[in-house]
C-alpha cells in the first residue's frame, strides 16, 4: 500500500480552510458556521433544545406530558403532532455533592456512575396525567451529561432533551426562532445559518436500540 | 482550552483529522467541514485530553463525526459531491481510487491501518468497533481491492502497521 500512502501524503486541508478554522480556534468563534445546500426541511416539531419527530398517518389522538415541561398532542386522523412548550424548560438531571441525580415524577433518583459515553441509562415512565408511556435516557460521562426524553405512539416518535444529537441529524437549536406554517409544520429552505453540532452520542444510540426505537428527522423532498 | 494549545494542535494534527475525515466521507468539502467541527468540539472546552492521547481523541471523534455525517439526512438527501483532489503527482492512482471505491466503513479501517499504522486493537478503539470487526472490515477490503487491483500493484497484506505518521 506503498502507493495509497504517496497520494495521501498530498491530501492537506485547503489553505482556505486553514484559515478559517486558525480564525475559529483563535477568536473561539465556535458558534455559528454555515451550513451550505439545504434541501427543503420540515420538522413536525421543534422544542427548547432540539426536538424532532417523525410522523405517520391516521394515528389517535395522544397526549404526553414531558418531564422537562410541554405537552405534546397528536390529533386523531392527522399525521401532525402539537406541541405547547409555553412553560418553563426543566433539566431533570443536577449535579450535586459530585452525585448525578435524576428528578423525575417526584423521586430523585442517584444515577452516579451509571452513565458514560457508550452507556444510557434508561428511566420508564408512565405520563400520570395520560398514562402514555415514554423514556428518559441520560447518558455521557460526568462532565459532559446529556439527556432526552422520547415518547412514542405508534409510529410517531417524539425527543427533546440537551447535550444530544440525534444519530444521523444535526441539532436543531436555530430552529427555535422560526415560525410554523398554518399546518404546523415547520419549513425551512435554502441557505440558513444554524449551529452545528453533528456529535455522535454513543450512548444515545446505545439507547435507541435497546428501546428499539428508529428516531429520524421528518424531511419532505 | 487555551487558544493557543487549540492552535498547535489544529498545526500539529490538522491534516490527519483531515485525512481520515476526508477517507470516510470521501470528498473535500464534507472532510473539511468534519475536520472543523473536530476542533470546535475542541474548542467547546468540554473535554479533557490527555497527554499523549490527544491524537487518538481527535481521530475517534473524527471518525465519530464522520459517522453521524455519513447517516444524516442532508447527506442523504444532497448525495455525493464530486470534488475530488488535484493531485500533483498521480501515478499512483489507481490503488487511491480503488481504495475510494470501498464503502466509507472499509476505507476507514484501510486508512488508520495503512496510513496511521494502527494496529486492530486500535483501530477498534478509535471506531468503537470489536477487534474482529476490524479483522472482518479488513479482510472484506482485501478482497474487494484485489477484485479491484491489477497485478503488480496488488496491496500486500504485510505492508502496513509500523508505518505510523
Amino acid at each position: 500500500m506503498y502507493d495509497y500512502r504517496r497520494m495521501m501524503e498530498q491530501v492537506t486541508l485547503s489553505d482556505r480552510k486553514k484559515e478559517e478554522i486558525m480564525n475559529m480556534l483563535e477568536n473561539k468563534d465556535t458558534q455559528k458556521r454555515r451550513m451550505p445546500r439545504a434541501g427543503k426541511l420540515i420538522l413536525a416539531a421543534a422544542l427548547a433544545v432540539g426536538c424532532v419527530l417523525s410522523i405517520a398517518a391516521g394515528l389517535p389522538a395522544q397526549v404526553y406530558n414531558f418531564v422537562a415541561g410541554g405537552v405534546m398532542t397528536v390529533l386523531p386522523g392527522t399525521d401532525q403532532a402539537f406541541f405547547d412548550f409555553t412553560g418553563e424548560d426543566t433539566s431533570p438531571i443536577a449535579l450535586k455533592d459530585g452525585r448525578v441525580l435524576l428528578a423525575v415524577d417526584g423521586q430523585e433518583i442517584d444515577i452516579t456512575g451509571k452513565t458514560d459515553e457508550d452507556t444510557p441509562y434508561i428511566y420508564e415512565r408512565t405520563d400520570p396525567a395520560s398514562g402514555n408511556k415514554g423514556w428518559l435516557v441520560v447518558g455521557g460521562p460526568a462532565d459532559d451529561l446529556g439527556w432526552v426524553e422520547l415518547v412514542q405512539f405508534g409510529d410517531t416518535c417524539a425527543i427533546g432533551g440537551d447535550n444530544f444529537a440525534l444519530p444521523g441529524s444535526i441539532s436543531l437549536d436555530d430552529f427555535k426562532d422560526i415560525q410554523p406554517a398554518e399546518d404546523g409544520s415547520f419549513v425551512v429552505g435554502g441557505e440558513f445559518e444554524m449551529v452545528d453540532y453533528p456529535v455522535y452520542r454513543p450512548w444515545l444510540d446505545a439507547a435507541l436500540k435497546q428501546l428499539g426505537l428508529d428516531v429520524e428527522m421528518g424531511l419532505a423532498d | 482550552m487555551d487558544a493557543n494549545v487549540l492552535a498547535d494542535l489544529f498545526r500539529q494534527y490538522g491534516d490527519d483529522v483531515f485525512r481520515l475525515a476526508y477517507s470516510y466521507m470521501g470528498n473535500r468539502a464534507d472532510g473539511e467541514d468534519v475536520c472543523q467541527s473536530v476542533f470546535l468540539k475542541l474548542a467547546e472546552g468540554k473535554t479533557v485530553l490527555l497527554p499523549g492521547r490527544e491524537k487518538s481523541w481527535l481521530l475517534t471523534c473524527t471518525a465519530n463525526l464522520c459517522k453521524s455525517h455519513l447517516r444524516s439526512f442532508w447527506r442523504r438527501n444532497v448525495g455525493e459531491l464530486d470534488e475530488s483532489l488535484p493531485f500533483r503527482d498521480d501515478t499512483d492512482r489507481e490503488v487511491w481510487d480503488a481504495v475510494m471505491a470501498l464503502p466509507p466503513k472499509y476505507r476507514a479501517v484501510v486508512h488508520l491501518y495503512y496510513w496511521e499504522g494502527y494496529g486492530q486493537g486500535e483501530i477498534g478503539d478509535i471506531l468503537h468497533i470489536s477487534r474482529t470487526a476490524v479483522q472482518t472490515r479488513m479482510s472484506r477490503a482485501r478482497d474487494m481491492l484485489k477484485k479491484e487491483l491489477s497485478d503488480d500493484v496488488r496491496l500486500s497484506a504485510n505492508d502496513g502497521a509500523g508505518h505510523a505518521q
